[in-house]
């Protein structure tokens, strides 16, 4: 006679106890986490490790020798007076972007609210800057304010005023520039603008309205302007980190100059870095540079976040 | 102050196409609480939006304590409004909330700016006021220990008291209530119902309530009035809605959880037959007349055995409520789709004891409490028999 063996186990299957079913989700956890964390790695953490590594080596691009020079790269930052030029360039473009870009991104948004006919073509033709390509669109303005024959030159002469030197007077490039900076940023700004005014429940327009709230201003102080409140400081500190981040209109329309007026951060490091080939140096300013757009993020997360969320 | 009378004068209003009120017209009195009562999309919401000055309507007028109100701005009716979902602002304490109507009159544009207006010559006098009248209504509402939070730190009961603050807050001569207690919990909004004709019965002041529930209309109105598709169908106190439903739908709405509806014929001695059973009920029923016979659970009459004047039925389902229970029953009919083979009657539960699914039963009308509604839905009197 055959052997008869039983299809259940003689003893029940061990109850896994507390800890051995915590690590195992833990592990399951691990090994979900784990391709967005090697991603994350290898494009981001990892090449910034490398950039700090750098920032303290006399490295230069295509040159095979290397040596630890410690804080030497910081302590010439600290003495370039190049460096803190283009520092304070920075400065004053996002001082200027900054409230120009979030006011008139709110200002967009507000009226293409209230009118509603012509909402999809200014929708449009403020979003055209983020869908374009930047390098191509300064080219345009390139022409638009060419000295002689722009656009914008005609236009003032037509007006009676004198033509400008947008890009060659060293007291207004930058500001063309910024100029041109707002005019990138307000389209997604505004888009933004109105994700945040769509979430605004009606009916605290007409509580508003019976509490005696009379036209667009008192309604604006009331429920608009608070309730954006998260919307606004979301967009104000992205606005200061792609502002921090100008290069494309400087490196195509300007070169930095005239006389050094329009050399930003990432400026002074791409021609430190990929003309000047110091690598080590460069690395040092884009330290610099990570610290300061870190610092923007944990304001947003940790400060503005907590105190303009009221359902916390 | 003089509680205000509201006179609406054919109102109509159009979205577009689709219709929400044809030609309304309604007289409020002077400190009554008048519900407007009526299922989900009748247009109830858009009257009392009318009335409040948030939408214009297509056509008719609004006069508000006697004054012609087409034209004035919500600010400017002198109501108070309380949403569904309160409408609170989340960004102000529940204090600042219910201080909000009050700033928004007594101070200027200057003086409400947020640190400069302190400055502002006599901000500080009006503030205090503010402040002070602000305690007295909070106080009112035993919400004092509440001011200082957020309404997303409050619960919906706290909210609801805060969004009547506010509401209160500046002495309104009319008050407008858009389902307020609807978000609330069963418990809570038995007890805001006691608590909300507590406040009228105080304040004195005219109430428009809507709902959509029938208990709240019966418990605190003075007047109901029923409407539907747009139109009000009936208006009268609770006692007479209830009772004297102008038709079907009213009936219908007036009744929980089901009206039962038989189709019915009339005949030469007063009475009208039910699939060829004879059932006694008082109303002008023409002879051979087709009609709709209906009555209420509560008011119906549950045999085991066949009796005269009862109609044959077969238990689907017992509900036990508790005290009562609810039978519910099919007749043999032929035609079962709009549901008048049901009959559903509300008996005490001890009752229950011997019957289940598939018991026959015999059911009738109590013969004071069953109406019959014509062909095209309204009741039909019953004045002549009663006089007979
Ligand atoms: N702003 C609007 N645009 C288009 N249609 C609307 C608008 N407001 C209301 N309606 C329509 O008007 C009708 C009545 O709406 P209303 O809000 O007054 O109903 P209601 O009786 O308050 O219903 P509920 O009990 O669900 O709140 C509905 O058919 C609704 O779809
Ligand atoms: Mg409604």
């Amino acid at each position: 006679m055959s052997q008869v063996v039983s299809t259940l186990p003689s003893t029940p299957r061990r109850v896994p106890d507390r800890m051995a079913l915590l690590a195992e989700r833990r592990r399951a956890g691990l090994l979900l986490a784990t391709p967005a964390a090697v991603l994350l790695f290898c494009l981001s953490l990892g090449p910034s490790a490398w950039v700090i590594v750098l920032s303290f080596t006399d490295y230069r691009l295509g040159v095979t020798a290397l040596n630890f020079v410690g804080l030497d790269n910081y302590a010439e930052l600290a003495r370039d007076p190049h460096f803190w030029n283009s520092l304070r360039n920075t400065a004053v473009y996002v001082a200027v972007v900054v409230p120009g870009a979030v006011l008139s991104g709110l200002g967009a948004a507000l009226l293409i609210e209230s009118r509603s006919r012509l909402r999809q073509f200014y929708r449009v033709s403020y979003f055209m800057p983020v869908a374009g390509t930047l390098v191509a669109l300064a080219t345009a303005w390139e022409v638009i304010l060419h000295p002689s024959f722009g656009l914008a030159n005609l236009m003032l002469e037509g007006l009676g005023l004198s033509r400008m030197r947008f890009f060659s007077d060293p007291d207004m490039a930058l500001l063309t520039l910024a100029g041109i900076g707002i005019w990138e940023l307000v389209g997604f700004n505004m888009v933004l603008f109105l994700a945040g005014l769509s979430t605004i429940p009606r009916d605290l327009y007409e509580a508003a309205a019976i509490d005696g709230a009379q036209g667009g201003l008192d309604r604006f102080r009331l429920v608009t302007w608070p309730m954006l409140g998260p919307v606004t400081m979301f967009v104000i500190v992205l606005t200061a980190i792609r502002a921090f981040r100008v290069f494309e209109t400087v490196a195509v329309l300007t070169q930095g100059g005239p006389n050094r007026s329009t050399d930003v951060l990432l400026y002074t490091l791409f021609t430190e870095g990929f003309r000047y080939f110091r690598t080590g140096y460069a690395s040092a300013i884009a330290v610099v540079f990570l610290l300061v757009t870190v610092t923007l993020t944990l304001l947003q997360t940790r400060v503005f976040d907590r105190r303009v969320n009221y359902d916390r | 102050m003089q509680p205000a009378q509201v006179s609406l004068n054919g109102i109509d209003k159009r979205f577009g196409e689709p219709q929400a009120l044809r030609n309304v017209s309604l007289e409020v009195r002077g400190g009554e609480f008048l519900t407007l009562l009526g299922p989900s999309g009748c247009g109830k919401s858009t009257l009392l939006r009318i009335v409040a000055g948030l939408e214009v309507p297509s056509a008719g007028s609004i006069a508000i304590a006697g004054r012609p109100v087409d034209t004035v701005s919500p600010r400017d009716r002198g109501v108070a409004m309380v949403f569904q979902n309160y409408a609170l602002y989340p960004h102000l304490t529940a204090g600042q909330n219910i201080a909000a109507p009050l700033v928004m009159r007594r101070l200027n544009w200057w003086q409400r700016l947020p640190v400069l207006g302190r400055a502002m010559p006599g901000t500080r006098g009006l503030r205090a006021e503010i402040a002070d009248d602000v305690a007295r209504v909070a106080a009112s509402l035993n919400i004092r220990h509440l001011l200082h939070r957020r309404p997303s730190q409050l619960s919906g009961g706290q909210r609801q008291r805060v969004a009547l603050g506010r509401a209160m807050v500046r002495h309104p001569v009319l008050f407008l209530m858009d389902e307020p207690l609807a978000n609330l919990d069963s418990g809570l909004r038995a007890h805001m119902r006691a608590e909300l004709a507590t406040l009228h019965r105080r304040l004195g002041v005219t109430f428009i309530y809507v709902t959509h529930d029938q208990v709240e209309a019966m418990t605190m109105s003075d007047r109901i009035a029923v409407m539907f598709d747009g139109e009000i169908r009936q208006i009268g106190t609770p006692e007479t809605v209830f009772r004297a439903p102008v038709d079907l739908d009213v009936a219908g709405f007036m009744t929980h959880p089901h009206l039962n509806r038989w189709p019915a014929v009339g005949r030469d001695d007063g009475t009208v037959a039910v699939a060829g059973t004879p059932v006694p009920v008082i109303a002008d029923v023409p002879a051979g007349a087709g009609v709709t016979l209906a009555f209420r659970p509560e008011d119906g009459r549950l045999s085991t055995k066949s009796v005269g004047g009862f109609v044959p039925a077969t238990v689907s389902h017992i509900e036990l409520l508790g005290s009562d229970a609810l039978i519910h029953a099919r007749r043999e009919t032929a035609d079962t789709a709009d549901g008048s083979d049901r009959a559903v009657v509300r008996v005490a539960a001890d009752l229950t004891h011997g019957l289940a699914i598939g018991t026959p039963v015999w059911v009738a009308p109590d013969a004071g409490r069953a109406w019959c509604f014509g062909a095209d839905g309204a009741r039909l009197s019953d004045q002549q028999r009663r006089a007979a």
